[in-house]
């Protein structure tokens, strides 16, 4: 077990997500970035749908009440047990009564806490997946965080790419609404960089600029993580693992599941551009 | 009326009929997402229907070339899935206190305010699907004298149990959610209920038909359902 001393931003708990729920209108939720979850989870021997913490640019502070076996994942977030610095995505030990302290990050924006065994959370409708207006509990000051005891552990080394996230390219194909863009638009759709907003979060990636022209709304259809939205006045949006399963934008693009990763790990005020595969 | 067949990202297909809002193009797309849904369990990990068009998600390694001649083939066409429909009673409060956007409709549209609840009554809506939050049934049949459009700006907060007015659908907040649809009442039951097998109240296919009641009978039920005394006013009738 864990006790929560400082929460961090934005910290969840979240398997691969709610699968088979959509058509009553329960978003997926799940890991944003599940490659570097699923890393996490496979080096410890765990199962690759185990429960982990995700966090967003600044880490929770954890008082082991227990040894434990952890591995922090990601890119650039500073982490330290008891004050010795420890590295991120390798197995670091714990001994009880320690404090792991995940600090910030200023190269990704999300990092997975994975503990052997997984935590343990309740299930709602076959996920520990936290979204709002489900009864999943929220990490807050004080919280418990609570284990699963598992034997016999396999570890796996499962490759993790980082120079996945030095890229600015996101791959995307055509979605059900391409074809209502013009010439003009496809180009500047294509040959712009699109700078990721501040109020991006877990349901949607805002940008702070827009192209020169807008489509007009659809009649509400499907949507999924990955989806660009274009609005009517030309906004773009790409939904993300929190999004709604139906929209009313039109659909002009789908990304690709490499570039869904990459794209939830960029930080506000950088840039990225799409490229048609 | 066969739907079109696109791509829709790497695991996933869309099926597309004509671009509106109508009851037989509803029927098609249930009848397909039942037939999916119970042939093809072993490659399909659900399938999400709206006004128009159909989302399937595959497993991964799903074939998807043989999957989609399968959908070609005249096997789907043999199908018949609904004998009966439920016809839902939902109790509304139409008072001011919840139908916060009556009197600027009834300004408006310039019809007073009980005729625009007495439209809001007078319909059977078919759920047409679930979308926008947990539950959420989506409305079509509304009274195109009461079509309203969405407002300009949302709401930061809609309170569970409204029912509104967005364009020419009707719907129910399922939950407390930021929203832009018009509300113009609100119910005291629950829609949607994770803990439950079926979680949610009404589900495509149902018919919903509103009843007005008085704030003090909206206390009464909203209690009741508190208390898990409550019992939902319904029919069945064939179809």
């Amino acid at each position: 077990m864990f006790s929560v001393l400082q929460t961090g931003i934005q910290t969840t708990y979240q398997d691969l997500g709610r699968l088979g729920f959509r058509n009553m209108g329960v978003p997926l939720s799940g890991v944003m970035d599940r490659q570097m979850a699923q890393f996490a989870n496979t080096l410890l021997g765990n199962h690759l749908n185990a429960t982990v913490i995700e966090f967003t640019l600044v880490g929770p502070i954890l008082e082991a009440l227990e040894t434990v076996e952890v591995v922090i994942a990601g890119i650039g977030f500073l982490s330290s047990v008891g004050g010795v610095e420890v590295p991120l995505n390798e197995v670091v030990k714990i001994e009880k009564g320690n404090v792991l302290k995940i600090g910030t990050s200023s190269q990704t924006m999300r990092g997975y806490l994975a503990v052997k065994g997984g935590f343990d959370v309740i299930e709602v409708l076959g996920s520990s997946s936290y979204y709002k207006g489900l009864p999943i509990p929220e990490i807050e000051k004080g919280t418990t965080l609570k284990i699963k005891k598992i034997k016999n552990t396999q570890p796996n080394f499962h490759s993790f790419h980082t120079s996945l996230y030095k890229s600015s390219d996101l791959k995307v194909t055509k979605g059900p609404e391409f074809e209502l863009l013009d010439e003009r638009l496809k180009q500047e759709l294509f040959n712009s960089f699109f700078n990721i907003n501040p109020q991006s979060n877990r349901m949607a990636t805002l940008f702070d600029n827009s192209v020169s022209k807008g489509l007009k709304e659809i009649i509400t259809a499907p949507v999924q993580p990955g989806t660009v939205q274009l609005t009517p006045s030309g906004g773009l949006v790409v939904l993300m693992r929190d999004s709604q399963a139906t929209g009313g934008y039109a659909r002009i693009l789908q990304l690709q599941p490499e570039s869904f990763y990459l794209l939830s790990q960029k930080i506000p005020g950088t840039s990225i551009g799409f490229k048609l595969i | 009326m066969y739907p079109k067949i696109k791509d829709f990202g790497d695991q996933a297909l869309l099926l597309e009929w004509n671009n509106e809002i109508s009851l037989s193009i509803h029927k098609e797309i249930m009848r397909y997402k039942h037939t999916i849904d119970s042939r093809f369990q072993s490659i399909v990990i659900e399938t999400v229907p709206t006004y128009a068009s159909l989302a399937i998600y595959l497993n991964k390694g799903a074939n998807k070339e043989a999957f989609i001649s399968e959908l070609n083939s005249d096997l789907l066409l043999s199908e018949i899935i609904q004998k009966s429909q439920r016809i839902v009673h939902i109790p509304v409060c139409y008072d001011i206190e919840y139908g916060w956007d009556l009197p600027e409709m009834a300004h408006k549209l310039n019809i007073p305010i009980d005729e625009i609840i007495s439209r809001h009554i007078d319909q059977e809506y078919p759920v047409y699907f679930l979308g926008f939050l947990p539950g959420f049934p989506y409305l079509g049949g509304l009274d195109s004298k009461i079509a309203f459009p969405r407002k300009a700006t949302p709401r930061k907060q809609v309170d569970k149990g409204s029912v509104g007015i967005a364009g020419s659908q009707t719907g129910i907040y399922t939950m407390d959610s930021p929203g832009g649809w018009n509300i113009i009442g609100r119910s005291p039951l629950d829609f949607f209920d994770a803990s439950q097998e079926n979680p949610c109240l009404l589900v495509p296919g149902d018919l919903v038909k509103f009843y007005k009641i008085s704030r003090k009978l909206y206390e009464e039920i909203y209690f009741q359902v508190k208390n898990q005394n409550y019992s939902l006013r319904m029919e069945v009738r064939d179809v």
